[in-house]
């Protein structure tokens, strides 16, 4: 199969209802599919992996849900499956709008994985009026043994209580899923619309012409 | 150049202020990717878990002025990009 029409039967498998959206994503993306190169090096898919799409496809199913989706992802905070409890945390964050507090602060209190207290921790900060748990948040910061956890915890309360900009949701719900892993090598890379870190709105397409461009994808530290 | 970061503003605003930088401002085209819609697009995004995060693989595409993807380099490590004689190099073979 062509690589855009395995795509496409990939979008064709996947559920619409939420609760089937989230087993269809654990059945795809596990803890074992991660390895690292040495012991010093960070958790990294095989090239050839393709459970990471079954992530990001059913990130925007259950975002496009909206409301709907928020309770079988609080039932999948409670999954036995680690990375299922990490993938339902960072939804919902992108639902941080329409998700109750106490299970995100139960996740972040209790359980026992960094990564989904982490997110846990960014979900709360996502909601807006993080200031409204200040308290409790910093004990928990003073509590948590994770360096990274407590770091985002500190996201939280540094928001001044500024929600996820809706605009995000948009982008998220905007994007079309075909275009999921299209860019190729000898053919035209494709285009985007993003915003800069000053304040600059930078379209890919407004560069070709001038000059070559050197596009680094960072996963976010200096 | 165009970096992109699939975190917020507040993220990278932290890891800035953290690093010792200005935190108002970069000075270069830090886009930032939080709706992860371009990383995925990209090829990059999910596939690394560093800092107790899921994060996107390291990654350095070369696209030439006819807008033309010309090079891709996929990390297999974080340390795993091309080197700044191996990038002129490339963009040099243009």
């Amino acid at each position: 199969m062509s690589p855009a029409s395995t795509v496409r039967a990939l979008i064709d498998s996947m559920p619409e209802d939420p609760a089937a959206v989230l087993e269809w994503v654990a059945a795809r993306f596990a803890d074992e599919g991660w390895s690292h190169p040495s012991p010093e090096q960070p958790y990294l898919r095989a090239l050839d992996d393709q459970g990471w799409k079954a992530r990001m496809l059913g990130l925007q199913r259950l975002v496009r849900s909206g409301e709907a989706a928020v309770e079988p992802l609080i039932g999948a905070l409670g999954s036995e499956q680690a990375d299922l409890r990490v993938f339902a945390a960072q939804t919902l964050g992108f639902l941080a709008q329409h998700t109750p507090v106490e299970p995100l602060i139960a996740a972040l209190e209790s359980d026992p994985r960094p990564s989904v207290r982490l997110y846990a921790a960014d979900a709360i900060g996502m909601r807006g009026s993080a200031s409204e748990h200040a308290e409790l948040l910093e004990r928990r910061a003073s509590l948590e043994t994770d360096r990274d956890v407590r770091m985002h915890i500190g996201y939280a309360l540094e928001r001044n209580d500024a929600a996820l900009d809706p605009a995000v949701i948009d982008a998220l719900l905007a994007w079309d899923p075909l275009r999921l892993d299209s860019a190729r090598v000898g053919e035209p890379a494709p285009d985007f619309e993003l915003d800069g870190f000053d304040g600059e709105r930078v379209r890919l397409a407004n560069f070709v012409g001038k000059g070559p461009v050197v596009l680094v994808f960072l996963y976010g530290d200096t | 150049m165009l970096a992109v970061d699939p975190h917020e503003r507040w993220a990278a605003q932290h890891l800035l202020r953290q690093a010792g930088y200005d935190d108002q401002r970069v000075g270069f085209h830090l886009l930032l990717d939080p709706a992860l819609a371009v990383s995925a697009t990209y090829g990059v995004a999910f596939q690394m878990r560093i800092h107790r995060e899921i994060s996107s693989r390291p990654t350095t595409f070369v696209i030439d002025k006819e807008g033309v993807l010309r090079f891709a380099q996929r990390g297999t490590s974080y340390a795993d990009r091309p080197t700044t004689d191996e990038l002129l190099e490339i963009l040099r073979g243009l």
